[in-house]
């Protein structure tokens, strides 16, 4: 189990993380969500022992990740920016690896090398950015991580490598019961791997649920209404409205169930709930902090 | 799956292996960099067809058996500075490189996510850095080893080299794991490869950097400022990349020389050094933030000390150069206003440099303010003398004894030093041992009157305000250093050039008058007649010689010169020139290189006998030797003036003509010129008042500052003599006129040509000159 208390990083004075506090659990994959420059690298960095957190701590099993090469030795952060050595192929990154990542498994390695489209003696310098990232996630899977930290791991992969890398964590996480936190702007994808969500702005986390629990705590309701209604004073949590004409859309926070029916009976001739995306749910939380896009170009 | 379980020591060994492995290609690199500089050049050195010659004679004593360099002679004087080069050049870069990834965003990610902590990544670079840069040189020294072995089943005279080869690797081994340490240490404080480079560079280079460039500023700028140049080999022991020039330079001769077994001892103390640093650098490196890579962070002492020596290098020598340029102000205090301007300059522009542009550079200006004032405070110091040190002069009361390295008029008589006994063989006289002494070059004084005397020469000589323009013309090029011993033990130096020296004539034929300097610099106060075989006494004008070998002669006129000596006031001598009647030689006994001296002692000598020696002249009459008495001026049938000279040349002021070789220049001078030539550089004299005025004003001892000529004697029959001097402003200006002007500007001399007439009351001559007839005014 990943858990972080009060944790909190700068960098020469810009606070990146904040007091933040977070728990993931064992085996789940953990998507986390928000804004550009809420902390999300900065907080795999520290959950990876890359970075030294200012105030708090992240730990796993209670144990301290900084500099502590037994735990390390289970954690394997997939940066955005990725590196390899220089002028090496992904075979000579693998002997890199397995020097100093006892888990590394040879066997997973070849079979990878099968699966994954690149020629493996072939210099990574020359490759393509998305046959790059698909070199790293073969190195990093090789390594057999208890906790894989994917930074934006499927930018720059085609769909079908998309579906194959997907399959393959899955797979991991059935067989070993890995844990997976990954991060990524494209809410379609997390939609589909993440079991929990996580949405970090401006370095706190502003909340975290299953993903189930926060589509079922959202809705977004069509209806057809003839006259304005003050939805406070009908009882419903309207986090969006946007009305053309006698249509109305609404974003409600509440179960679709309950929504539907304070609809109706405010008047409305027809409503249902249509279901939410992701990326819905995002931008919806997003601007109930203000960060919308009316604030950002007006 | 296959799965292993690691200790910390195991991932350090396969994380090395890993990064030795990457670093192949750059062994083989250095690897043959190193074959073409060291093996290759040796192997041609030591089987080229003269080396075996060379082996041989100095097997057998005629010369060293340091044909090549360093310790054992193993390597080539141009092959050591090369292999020195070669070595830091190729650390530097595999230390950079190894540790490029702290400096890199992207790469700082993939190794502190590793699971290995961080001292174990630090030390797994610096292990695999040294193996790169150790392995290649370790083949290549094992290569010099096998052709060694190889010359030595040739020639069995070839030194057996492996014990320095091993020493030398040693060195080697810490010198590169001090400078992959250094730039460790750097690496782990700054955020980028640029910085990194910069720094490492500047803990490399500062120290030995900064001291020479302070000593030079003391040379320069502090009258008398004393450093010994053997002592500027301390400056090598400051940097581990200067290190292995003063181990190459120290073990020329052999392992067990002192001066090679200390520089060991700084190695033993830079293998500690390092070791503490790598300490540091593990409690740095594992605070060190990640984040930091790319940035232009770096820790605020590295900066500071690197700002601070570049401030003050470049600011300094920028002043100096710029104060050699202007000359409107005192050379000094020009110095300190130039040092001053360009000291905050280059503050300014280190911090542009560290801060990658001008913002911000307003936070550094006090900071830059207190370090341009801290310089200009310091050449202040230097500018106004070194507060005091260059007037300060031991109380007489404080002085044990005192050292000069000044030896007076008779600094060619030598005194062999009998400690510094050499022997050797020759091939030709087999079984024979001959000697070599050192002779010594400085007096050693305690008396009162002795010391009292170096004091003043001293005071006057520390004088900035001396006029240094007296005397430039003489020939005095080789410095004074006065050492003094105190009263507690310690010691105090001053060493000042003699073109400083221009006006302390009077203060040194001061102290060559006292009666202890003489004592101590001439062999009547110190050997007896026994010590030598006979005495040759030549008369001034080269026309007489005798030889005394009776004993008892020879110690009635030792013990005349002594009196003589002693008596005689060389105070008087300044400014003045006489011709002395004659000169005695003191033949050894035995040749120099039998000599098996127990004490020091002279084993020849010379002396000119003057005028004032009356005790002298008297024996020379008593022995019937009347014609050495007086310069029998009257058997002078001619004489020619030559533009040449022909006076020894020693520190002292008193100048005295070469007594071993009087008939020899006449010799040559005679058949060296003719006298009928045009434009001759040579004049005959045969006019009876010409000679007169000639025999009048010549010269073969006295002060003088200005270049004379020589006067070559022949006797009726039209055989020369011997030579003496004249000063030009002395001669007829008939036969001054004979020589052009060019010879006059090209030697030097001091007579006034196509000056103002108003300066002398003299007879006007016409004489030719390259663009015709030029009036040259003679002072009378």
């Amino acid at each position: 189990m990943i858990h972080a208390e009060h944790l909190t990083k700068a960098f020469d004075g810009f606070v990146a993380l904040d007091n933040l506090d977070t728990t993931i659990a064992e085996g789940s994959i953990y998507g986390l969500v928000g804004s550009n420059g809420s902390g999300k690298s900065t907080l795999l960095r520290l959950i990876s022992g890359v970075y030294y957190p200012n105030g708090g701590w992240v730990r796993i099993n209670d144990q301290d990740v900084y500099e502590n090469p037994a735990l390390k030795n289970r954690i394997f952060f997939l940066s955005d920016d990725l590196y390899f050595l220089n002028k090496a192929t992904v075979d000579e990154m693998a002997d890199f690896y397995s020097r100093v990542y006892t888990n590394f498994s040879w066997e997973k390695y070849a079979e990878y090398k099968q699966l994954f489209p690149i020629d493996t003696k072939k210099r990574i310098s020359t490759f393509s950015k998305g046959m790059k990232r698909q070199a790293a996630i073969m190195l990093a899977l090789s390594c057999c991580p208890d906790y894989l930290l994917l930074d934006e791991a499927f930018d720059g992969l085609d769909p079908v490598i998309r579906l194959l890398v997907k399959k393959l964590i899955m797979g991991e996480i059935a067989d070993r019961n890995m844990t997976v936190v990954v991060t990524s702007h494209n809410l379609r994808e997390l939609e589909d791997l993440c079991d929990h969500v996580g949405l970090l702005h401006k370095g706190r986390i502003l909340f975290e649920r299953e993903l189930d629990d926060l589509k079922l705590g959202l809705c977004k309701v069509q209806a057809v209404l003839p006259r304005e209604v003050i939805w406070d004073e009908v009882g419903l949590n309207v986090m969006q409205c946007k009305r053309q004409g006698s249509v109305v859309n609404l974003l409600v926070r509440g179960p679709a169930e309950e929504s539907l029916e304070i609809v109706r009976e405010a008047g409305a001739s027809f409503a249902e709930a249509v279901p939410l995306t992701l990326e819905e749910v995002f931008i919806g939380e997003m601007e109930g902090v203000g960060y919308d896009y009316d604030n950002l170009i007006f | 799956m296959t799965m292993t379980t690691l200790s910390s020591e195991g991932r350090l060994r396969r994380l090395c292996g890993g990064m030795i492995k990457r670093n192949r290609s750059f062994m083989l690199y250095f690897g043959v960099l190193l074959f073409v500089l060291y093996p290759l050049q040796y192997t041609l050195h030591i089987f080229d067809e003269n080396f075996d010659k060379r082996l041989a004679n100095a097997a057998n004593g005629f010369g060293s058996i340091n044909l090549l360099g360093g310790a054992n002679d193993h390597l080539t004087e141009t092959t050591a500075i090369l292999l020195c080069m070669a070595v830091f050049l190729m650390t530097l870069v595999i230390g950079l490189s190894q540790f490029a990834y702290l400096h890199s965003k992207k790469a700082v990610d993939v190794y502190h996510e590793l699971p290995v902590n961080r001292s174990t990544l630090a030390l797994s670079n610096i292990i695999a850095g040294f193996v790169t840069v150790m392995l290649p040189l370790a083949a290549n020294y094992l290569l010099v080893l096998v052709v060694g072995v190889v010359k030595r089943a040739t020639n069995p005279l070839f030194p057996i080299i492996g014990g320095g080869l091993i020493v030398d690797l040693l060195c080697w081994a810490v010198v590169v794991f001090a400078v992959l340490s250094i730039i460790a240490f750097v690496a782990v404080q700054v955020g980028s490869i640029f910085d990194n480079f910069l720094f490492s560079c500047e803990l490399l280079v500062v120290f030995p950097a900064v001291i020479y460039l302070t000593i030079n500023l003391f040379q320069q700028m502090l009258r008398g400022y004393s450093y010994s140049n053997n002592d500027f080999r301390w400056l090598l022991y400051t940097s581990p990349i200067t290190l292995m020039i003063e181990h190459y330079s120290s073990g020329h001769k052999t392992m067990a020389d002192t001066r090679y077994l200390q520089c060991l001892l700084v190695v033993v103390v830079w293998l500690l050094i390092t070791l503490l640093l790598l300490w540091l650098t593990m409690k740095l490196y594992r605070k060190r933030p990640s984040e930091i890579a790319e940035s232009s962070t770096a820790r605020k002492p590295l900066v500071q000390l690197g700002v601070l020596a570049g401030t003050y290098i470049g600011g300094t020598l920028c002043g100096l150069l710029f104060s050699q340029i202007s000359s409107r102000l005192d050379e000094r205090y020009s110095f300190v206003i130039w040092t001053v301007i360009f000291s905050a300059l280059i503050y300014v522009m280190a911090q542009v440099i560290l801060q990658r542009g001008f913002k911000g550079i307003g936070k550094s200006l006090l900071p830059g303010a207190v370090t341009v004032g801290a310089i200009a405070v310091f050449c202040i110091i230097l500018a106004t003398g070194g507060l005091g040190y260059e007037t300060r002069v031991p109380a007489a009361a404080d002085v044990k004894s005192v050292s000069v390295d000044y030896r007076g008029r008779y600094s060619n008589n030598t005194l062999l030093l009998a400690e510094t006994q050499s022997t050797y063989e020759d091939e030709k006289m087999p079984g024979v041992t001959f000697y070599n002494y050192r002779s010594k070059g400085d007096v050693d004084l305690d008396t009162p009157a002795g010391i009292a005397a170096v004091q003043r020469l001293h005071q006057v000589a520390g004088d900035r305000t001396l006029d240094n323009t007296a005397g430039e013309n003489r020939y005095w090029t080789s410095s004074l250093i006065i050492t003094y011993t105190l009263q507690n033990g310690r010691r105090l130096t001053r060493n000042y050039d003699y073109n400083e020296l221009g006006a302390v004539k009077h203060e040194l034929l001061a102290l060559e008058n006292t009666e202890e300097f003489k004592k101590e610099t001439h062999p009547v106060f110190m050997m007896d007649a026994k010590n030598f075989a006979s005495f040759v006494v030549n008369d001034a004008l080269g026309f007489y010689q005798a030889n005394i070998t009776a004993q008892a002669d020879m110690q009635r006129l030792m013990d005349a010169l002594k009196a003589d000596m002693l008596a005689e006031d060389l105070t008087k001598l300044e400014d003045v020139v006489e011709l002395a009647p004659c000169y005695i030689t003191f033949e050894p006994a035995t040749p120099t290189n039998c000599l098996q001296l127990d004490r020091d002692a002279y084993n020849e000598g010379r002396v000119m006998v003057r005028s004032s020696y009356t005790n002298t002249l008297q024996v020379l009459r008593q022995l019937g030797l009347e014609q050495f008495v007086e310069p029998r001026i009257e058997e002078i049938a001619e004489m020619r003036v030559y533009y040449d000279n022909h006076f020894y040349r020693n520190n002292s002021p008193i100048v005295m003509m070469d007594m071993g070789n009087l008939k020899q220049y006449a010799k040559d001078m005679h058949h060296s010129y003719d006298v009928e030539e045009q434009d001759s550089m040579v004049s005959l004299v045969t006019d009876a008042s010409q000679m007169a005025r000639i025999t009048s004003k010549m010269f073969n001892l006295g002060c003088i500052d200005t270049t004379p000529m020589s006067v070559v004697f022949y006797d009726a029959e039209g055989n020369y003599g011997g030579c003496a001097q004249i000063r030009t402003e002395d001669l007829p200006a008939q036969v001054l006129k004979v020589f052009p002007q060019w010879v006059w500007e090209e030697k030097g001399f001091d007579v006034p040509i196509a000056v103002e007439a108003t300066h002398y009351e003299s007879s006007i001559a016409v004489v030719g000159g390259a663009d015709g007839p030029t009036e040259v005014y003679v002072a009378e």
